[in-house]
């Protein structure tokens, strides 16, 4: 089993900020100063309301017209300007693109070398039969991160997204990696406003700009998709409620926990909940879930496990492990 | 379900003060009880309602329609 790179696209914003118009703003930088100091001549930017997203959709649909988009089984987006803080923009991104439901897709948060951890993604997830047809997308408008004000940055960055179809093969042409991180330079290169390290709740701030649910409407998702999605799991490996040992459910609250346990006809003993000392912890509550039952003793080592995730997207997911 | 089975359960799944309900009695349904609802309604009548669809319901009489008349007894 292997993987390559089957093609590539991209797409540019249509506004253009080039060295002349950086020159009229900061009239005491000539245009082919910034030139000849930067080497860059003309920068693609995008207008006041497109996003990163909107030009992920634009590169992949270039990449999608040569290419049957029902074999794409998942979506890795990488970008640092996120349409929203949540749902993940590869979600949007599916819908966007018409892609299949029962496919993978999340967003990674990485800068310049986002590229290459995301073949190394990718040649995982084909490597580890997850995925065969990976659409990678880089997505970046840092436009938006910067100052009017600030004219060194305004001459370096420009905004664009690429699409890249990664397939399996029979040969690996993606192949060994070495990957480094050092965290020591985050003060470095930071975009520290909206982030939640300085977020302060301002009275004055409108209350649409915070976490909104509907409540019903994520319930009905619930029962439209987890009880297939257990379905499915169970049945891609070999499995069944019977001969699974124990159930972990993402504890989205005990109402719908209770209410899936009931439709699945789960052993109340094998499935549990327990959110009484943390509530919602959005993904942490499989892994703290996982680890108190070890802990406790309702799983023990050999057992097979059902893991079950479900939520803002909508995203969904299902596993089984063994312990 | 007959209607008289269908009071007594949906008192009890709302927990309503006022027990003894036909379709003349008002509902005033909070976002909490949306979600009991439509459980309930998902469990006994198999109909699956969206949150939308309950904000206009202010009787039982309109939530029997909305559930439909021809899966009462």
């Amino acid at each position: 089993m292997g993987s390559y790179l089957h093609s590539i696209e991209y797409y540019l914003p249509e506004n253009t900020l080039d060295n002349d118009k950086l020159s009229q703003e900061f009239p005491e930088w000539e245009a082919e100063k910034i030139l000849e100091k930067v080497g860059i001549r003309n920068r693609h930017i995008v207008s006041k309301n497109e996003t990163a997203l909107d030009m992920a959709y634009q590169a992949a649909e270039k990449l999608l017209k040569n290419f049957d988009r029902e074999l794409v089984d998942f979506v890795l987006v990488c970008t640092q300007s996120p349409d929203y803080y949540l749902p993940t923009g590869a979600c949007i991104l599916q819908d966007m693109l018409k892609l299949r439901k029962d496919i993978g897709a999340f967003d990674y948060n990485l800068g310049c070398s986002g590229y290459i951890y995301g073949l190394a993604l990718a040649k995982s997830l084909i490597n580890s039969q997850v995925a065969s047809t990976v659409l990678l997308i880089m997505a970046e408008t840092y436009s938006k991160h910067i100052h009017p004000s600030d004219k060194s940055n305004r001459s370096i960055f420009g905004d664009a997204a690429t699409a890249t179809l990664i397939l399996s093969s029979a040969k690996e042409n993606i192949h060994e990696f070495e990957l480094g991180t050092d965290g020591k330079g985050k003060d470095n290169l930071i975009v520290k406003r909206w982030g939640m390290r300085n977020h302060e709740f301002n009275n004055q701030d409108r209350i649409e700009d915070y976490l909104y649910m509907n409540g019903p409407e994520i319930f009905n998702f619930t029962l439209d998709v987890v009880p297939e999605l257990v379905e499915k799991v169970l049945l891609k490996n070999n499995e069944s409620l019977d001969s699974i040992d124990f159930c972990i459910f993402h504890q989205a609250n005990k109402f719908i926990l209770e209410y899936l346990r009931k439709k699945l006809k789960v052993d109340p003993a094998k499935f549990y909940i327990n959110m009484l000392e943390t509530g919602n912890t959005v993904s942490a509550t499989i892994p703290i879930a996982l680890k108190e039952c070890i802990q406790t003793g309702l799983v023990k080592s050999g057992n097979k496990v059902l893991l079950v995730g479900f939520g803002v997207g909508y995203s969904w997911g299902a596993t089984i492990v063994t312990i | 379900m007959d209607k008289k089975e269908f009071y007594k359960k949906l008192v009890e799944e709302l927990d309503l003060e006022d027990r003894d309900i036909n379709e003349n009695s008002s509902l005033h349904l909070t976002s909490l009880m949306h979600l009991s609802l439509m459980s309930f309604l998902d469990e006994h009548f198999g109909v699956r309602v969206k949150a939308i669809d309950l904000k206009d319901i202010d009787s039982v009489g309109k939530l029997i329609t909305l559930i439909g008349i021809d899966k009462f007894k």
